[in-house]
C-alpha cells in the first residue's frame, strides 16, 4: 500500500508532548489542558478558548527523577509523564485535571503541584473523584463532580465559557472527530483492510494530543485518502489479533505485533477507540454537561467497576468487539505494576480462553509491558508464538471441517 | 543468634524479683528454640502474673475445645475441607507472642482485649460453619450473608436476626497473623492463575483462596466493596467467580468515594448506604429496622469513646495499659465488627484498667525510652514487630496509622446527621484512611506524632502497596523537613507473605538504626538478632 499523506506527520506530532499544533495553538492564546485518564470527558477540554491534551512521554526510558518519588514498584506510565514533567516537557500546559481513579496516577499528579512543576503561577490541578459505579445516579454526581471540580475553577482562574451554547460546539466538534475515526477504524474489519493497525494507533493517539479544531481536517483528508486507497493484492498478516489492555500510548508496540504477523483489527486500550470514539448524544431534556457526564460514565470500560453487571459486561464486551472485527485472538497486556489491569489481563485472560458465561472461547496472549518496549525481544518471540499458535488452530479448524 | 545461658540468678538477682516477675531484663529470646519463635518453655513473669496468664491461656483452650464441641461432625468436615481454618489451632501461639513480656497492668488489659477477639473469632467462626452449604444447609444458611473483608457491619444491624461475616478475615487476613507460612501457599494460588506477584500479598491472598475455592458458601447475596484500595477492589473482581458462585448470589458493591473528606463527595457516601440498605431489604425480603439499626450505633459510640479517652491518656501520660500489638489489632477488629456484646464488654473493662493505672500512676511499661507512632499499613505475618520493639529497644509504640480509623462518633439524633457520619465511618477504614484522598492525609503522622507526645516514627514500608510507593518521594522529602523533631525508622514487610521480607529484615533495619544512629544498648540483647524463618 502507498503511505498515507500525513502520516510522516502524524508521526512527527507523537514524537513530543508539546507538539507543532500545541505550539501553534498556545501561539493563538489558547489554553492547554491536560489530562491523564479515559474518564476525563474530552469535550469539556475542548471548548473555545481551550484544548484538550492528553499526556504521554514519548522517547522516556529512564524514569530516574520519577523513580526517586515513586519507586520502581510504580507503573512505569505514571512515572514517564512525571519524568517529563521533572524534564519540562509540559510546560506549556495551563491546568491539569486529574482523578482519583488509579491510586497511581493520582499520586504522579499530585507532585505536579508539590514539586512546582509546572512554571506557571496559575497553574491549576483539579482532582475529580470518580463514582466506581455506573448508572444514572452516578453519572448525575459525575456531573456534579464536573461542575465543581472542572468548569468552576477554570471559569474563575482562566475565565473560560462553559455556557451551553460552547459546550454543545465542543460536542459537535468532538462527534465529528469520532465520526471521522471510527469510520477510519472500520475499514480495520475488511478482510484485506486499507489500513494497518499501526497506522490507526498512530492516527487515534494524533486525535487525543492534538488541538481537535487543528487536527480535524487533516483526519479528514486522510479518511478522504483511505476511502480510495488500495490495498495489498491479498492480506499481508497472517492472523487477525485484538489488543485489550493499559495505557498503551506507544504505537511501537503495534507496529511490534504487526512485525510478527499479525494485524491489529481491535484497539480496546486506554489510549484506543474502543470504547472512546462513540458520538455524545444529547437526549431531549438534558444539557450539554449531563449529556457528556452520561456519556463519560456509561461507555467507559475500565476494570474498577465492580459487582456482576460490571464483571460479566466487560468480557461480554472484549468478546463482542472480537467478534466484530473479526479478530482471530486476543492480546491481553498489561504495564507492569498496574493493579487494575494486573487483575483485570488474568480473569479476562481466564474467562475469555474458557469462553466463561461467553457463547464462546478466544485464543489469549497475555503480556506484562514497560511504557517503552517496541524493540523487546522477548514480546517479539512471544508475538511470534501465538500468531504460529493462531495459524495452527486455523489449519486444524480447516482439516475439521474436511 | 543469642548464645550465652543467662542464669536464674543473674537475671532475677533476688528471689522477690523472681517471684514478681519484675526483673530489669526478661531475657526473652533466650526462651525461643532456635530457628523459630517458639517458647521451650512458658514465660516466667512471676507468680501472680504467670498464673493470672496460664489460667488465660487455659481459658483459650476450653473456648477453642467448646468451638468443636457444638458440632465436632461439622467442625471436623470443616477442618478437611478448608487449609486455612488448621491456622487458628495456633491461636494460643498467637497469643503467647502478643503477650511476651507483659506484667501487671499491661498483661490484664491485654488479656481482656485478646478474649474479646477469641470470643469473637470463636462466634464468628461457628456462625460460618453452621450456615455452610458445603456441609448441608442449616436454617442459619440463608440468614446469614457475606461481606467484604473491609465493609463494617453496622447495616446489618438493622435486620435483626440476620448475620454478616466479613469472609476474607475470617479466611484469609487472620492466616499469617495465626501462622505466617499459611498465607504463602494461597498467594502462590492466585498467581499461578496469572496475576501478577508484585501486587499487595493481602488482595492475592483472598484471591488464592477463592481459586482453592476454600471461601464457604452461605446466603444469597455478597456485599463487596472497593475500601481499602485499587488492588482490593481488583480483587472482588478476581473472586466474583467463587464467591458469587458464578453469579447465583447477588452482587452489591457497596463503594466509598475516594476523596471521601471533600465536602463535594459526601453525597456519593451518603447514597451508597441507602443503597446498600435498599439491596438487603430486596434480598433479604423484610424492612429496615431503624431502631435496632441506632441502638447498634450507639453501642459503637460507647466503645469509639472509650478509645478517644484511652488516646487522651496514651497521649498525656505514660499510663497507657494495652502494649502495641494488641491495641493495634483490638481497634482495626472493632472495625469490622462494631459495638458487639465482646466490644463493650472489653471496652469497659479496660477502661477501667486504665483509669487505675492514671490513679494510681501505674506505668505499665517501664523499659520505655521513646515514644512512637507506626504509620503506614504494618505486617500481619509480622505484626508483633512493634511489640519486639518495645521489649528490645525500649521504643513503645503508642499509636499507628490503622488505629485512627473508624472513631468518629456518629450522630443518632437526625438521620441526615447520622447517615452522613456513617458514611465518612465507612470510607476511613484500616489501611485507607491516611492513604487515599490526597498526599495530606499521609502527612497526618505529623500532627498525630505530636499529638501522642513521639519521638520516634516507624514507617512500615509494605513493598507491596502501590499507594505508599507512588508517595515515596514525598514521604523522604517531608522526613528530612522534621528530623530534627524524630527519629524516622524505616520498617520494611511483605503484609501476607513472609518469604519475600522475612520478620528478621525488618528487625535488622531497627537494629541498624538503633545500633548505628542512636548508638544505643539493647534492652533485651537476647532479643536483638534471632532467626525464626521457621517459626510461626
Amino acid at each position: 500500500m502507498r503511505d498515507l499523506k500525513h502520516l510522516a506527520y502524524f508521526e512527527e506530532l507523537l514524537r513530543e508532548a508539546n507538539n507543532a499544533l500545541c505550539r501553534q495553538a498556545c501561539a493563538e492564546g489558547k489554553l492547554a489542558l491536560a489530562y491523564n485518564c479515559s474518564y476525563i470527558p474530552e469535550p469539556l477540554l475542548d471548548v473555545e478558548g481551550c484544548f484538550g491534551v492528553r499526556l504521554r512521554a514519548p522517547g522516556c526510558t529512564n524514569p530516574d527523577l520519577a523513580t526517586y518519588y515513586m519507586t520502581n514498584r510504580s507503573c512505569s506510565y505514571s512515572r514517564s509523564i512525571l519524568e517529563r514533567a521533572f524534564e519540562g516537557g509540559y510546560n506549556f500546559i495551563s491546568a491539569l485535571i486529574g482523578q482519583e481513579c488509579c491510586t497511581t496516577m493520582n499520586r504522579m499528579e499530585q507532585y505536579f503541584e508539590y514539586c512546582e512543576l509546572i512554571p506557571n503561577d496559575r497553574f491549576l490541578f483539579a482532582c475529580i473523584d470518580m463514582p466506581i459505579k455506573k448508572g444514572a445516579w452516578y453519572g448525575g454526581y459525575f456531573r456534579r463532580q464536573l461542575e465543581q471540580k472542572v468548569v468552576q475553577p477554570l471559569t474563575e482562574r482562566f475565565g473560560i465559557d462553559f455556557s451551553e451554547q460552547r459546550l454543545r460546539e465542543a460536542i459537535e466538534r468532538h462527534n465529528e472527530l469520532c465520526r471521522i475515526i471510527t469510520e477510519i477504524g472500520n475499514l480495520r474489519k475488511a478482510e484485506n483492510p486499507v489500513i494497518t493497525g499501526y497506522e490507526f494507533h498512530v492516527i487515534q493517539l494524533v486525535s487525543l494530543v492534538c488541538p481537535k479544531y487543528l487536527i480535524l481536517d487533516l483526519l479528514r483528508e486522510t479518511l478522504e485518502e483511505l476511502n480510495t486507497r488500495e490495498p495489498e493484492t491479498k492480506p499481508w498478516f497472517r492472523a487477525r489479533v485484538m489488543m485489550v489492555g493499559s495505557e498503551i500510548d506507544d504505537p511501537t508496540l503495534t507496529k511490534l505485533v504487526e512485525m510478527c504477523g499479525a494485524m491489529v483489527v481491535a484497539d480496546r486500550y486506554c489510549f484506543g477507540s474502543l470504547p472512546g470514539r462513540e458520538p455524545i448524544e444529547i437526549q431531549p431534556g438534558q444539557d450539554a454537561l449531563e449529556a457528556i457526564a452520561q456519556h463519560y460514565m456509561l461507555h467507559n470500560e475500565c476494570p474498577r467497576p465492580m459487582g456482576t453487571e460490571a464483571t460479566v459486561g466487560r468480557r461480554e464486551y472484549m468478546y463482542a468487539l472480537a467478534q466484530d472485527y473479526r479478530a482471530e485472538g486476543i492480546i491481553l497486556e498489561n504495564m507492569k505494576f498496574c493493579e487494575y489491569w494486573g487483575y483485570e489481563r488474568a480473569i479476562a485472560g481466564k474467562w475469555l480462553s474458557e469462553g466463561h458465561m461467553l457463547p464462546g472461547a478466544f485464543p489469549t496472549c497475555q503480556i506484562e509491558t514497560d511504557y517503552t518496549n517496541g524493540s523487546s525481544g522477548q514480546l517479539r518471540t512471544r508475538f511470534q508464538a501465538f500468531v504460529e499458535s493462531l495459524e495452527i488452530k486455523r489449519i486444524q479448524a480447516a482439516a475439521g471441517k474436511e | 543468634m543469642w548464645k550465652r545461658k543467662i542464669g536464674l540468678k543473674e537475671q532475677y538477682g533476688t528471689i522477690g524479683h523472681f517471684l514478681k516477675g519484675d526483673e530489669a531484663c526478661h531475657y526473652l529470646g533466650q526462651r525461643y528454640i532456635e530457628g523459630t519463635n517458639f517458647y521451650a518453655r512458658r514465660e516466667w513473669r512471676g507468680v501472680r502474673d504467670t498464673s493470672f496468664a496460664f489460667a488465660h491461656w487455659l481459658k483459650l483452650w476450653v473456648k477453642m475445645a467448646g468451638l468443636v464441641a457444638r458440632n465436632p461432625v461439622r467442625l471436623a468436615r470443616a477442618f478437611w475441607k478448608y487449609r486455612w481454618l488448621s491456622a487458628y489451632l495456633g491461636t494460643p501461639m498467637m497469643v503467647d507472642r502478643w503477650l511476651e513480656g507483659d506484667r501487671g497492668m499491661a498483661l490484664r488489659a491485654d488479656t481482656a482485649a485478646v478474649e474479646c477477639m477469641i470470643d469473637d473469632t470463636v462466634s464468628a467462626l461457628w456462625k460460618m460453619i453452621r450456615a455452610d452449604r458445603t456441609f448441608g444447609e442449616t436454617k442459619w444458611t440463608d440468614t446469614t450473608i457475606t461481606f467484604d473483608y473491609t465493609l463494617a457491619k453496622h447495616i446489618i444491624y438493622g435486620f435483626p436476626g440476620i448475620e454478616a461475616m466479613n469472609i476474607p478475615q475470617y479466611c484469609a487476613f487472620m492466616m499469617p497473623l495465626l501462622r505466617k507460612q499459611l498465607g504463602c501457599y494461597y498467594i502462590d494460588q492466585a498467581i499461578s492463575c496469572g496475576i501478577p506477584g508484585e501486587m499487595c500479598t493481602l488482595p492475592l491472598l483472598e484471591t488464592g483462596v477463592a481459586v482453592e475455592d476454600e471461601y464457604p458458601d452461605f446466603g444469597n447475596c455478597w456485599l463487596t466493596t472497593n475500601t481499602p484500595c485499587d488492588a482490593n477492589m481488583m480483587d472482588n473482581n478476581a473472586m466474583w467467580r467463587a464467591i458469587s458462585n458464578d453469579g447465583q448470589k447477588a452482587v452489591h458493591p457497596f463503594t466509598t468515594p475516594m476523596m471521601y473528606d471533600d465536602p463535594t463527595t459526601r453525597e456519593l457516601g451518603v447514597h451508597e448506604i441507602y443503597e446498600a440498605i435498599h439491596f438487603l431489604e430486596d434480598q433479604l425480603g423484610r424492612p429496615f429496622n431503624w431502631d435496632t439499626f441506632k441502638k447498634h450505633l450507639e453501642h459503637t459510640n460507647e466503645f469509639n469513646r472509650g478509645s478517644h479517652e484511652r488516646w487522651d491518656i496514651y497521649a498525656t501520660t505514660n499510663n497507657g495499659a494495652l502494649n502495641p500489638v494488641v491495641q493495634g489489632m483490638w481497634r482495626i477488629y472493632f472495625y469490622q465488627q462494631g459495638g458487639n456484646k465482646y466490644f463493650l464488654r472489653s471496652n469497659k473493662k479496660i477502661l477501667r484498667i486504665f483509669e487505675k493505672c492514671v490513679r494510681r500512676n501505674i506505668q505499665p511499661f517501664t523499659h520505655v525510652r521513646h515514644r512512637a507512632l507506626a504509620w503506614s499499613c504494618g505486617s500481619t505475618y509480622n505484626a508483633n514487630v512493634i511489640l519486639w520493639l518495645y521489649n528490645c529497644w525500649g521504643i513503645l509504640t503508642v499509636i499507628n496509622m490503622d488505629s485512627l480509623t473508624g472513631h468518629n462518633l456518629v450522630d443518632t439524633s437526625d438521620e441526615a446527621l447520622m447517615m452522613a457520619d456513617l458514611a465518612d465511618w465507612y470510607a476511613r477504614t484500616p489501611m485507607r484512611t491516611h492513604t487515599v484522598g490526597g498526599n495530606r492525609h499521609l502527612m497526618q503522622m505529623w500532627e498525630t506524632a505530636e499529638k501522642f507526645n513521639c519521638d520516634t516514627i516507624i514507617m512500615y514500608d509494605d513493598i507491596g502497596c502501590k499507594g505508599m510507593a507512588g508517595a515515596q518521594g514525598l514521604l523522604e522529602e517531608e522526613m528530612r523537613r522534621h528530623s530534627d523533631r524524630f527519629h524516622i525508622i524505616w520498617l520494611p514487610h511483605s503484609l501476607m507473605d513472609c518469604r519475600i521480607v522475612p520478620s528478621s529484615e525488618g528487625r535488622k533495619a531497627v537494629n541498624q538504626y538503633m545500633q548505628n544512629v542512636l548508638h544505643e544498648e539493647p534492652v533485651d540483647p537476647t532479643l536483638v538478632d534471632f532467626d525464626d524463618e521457621l517459626g510461626w
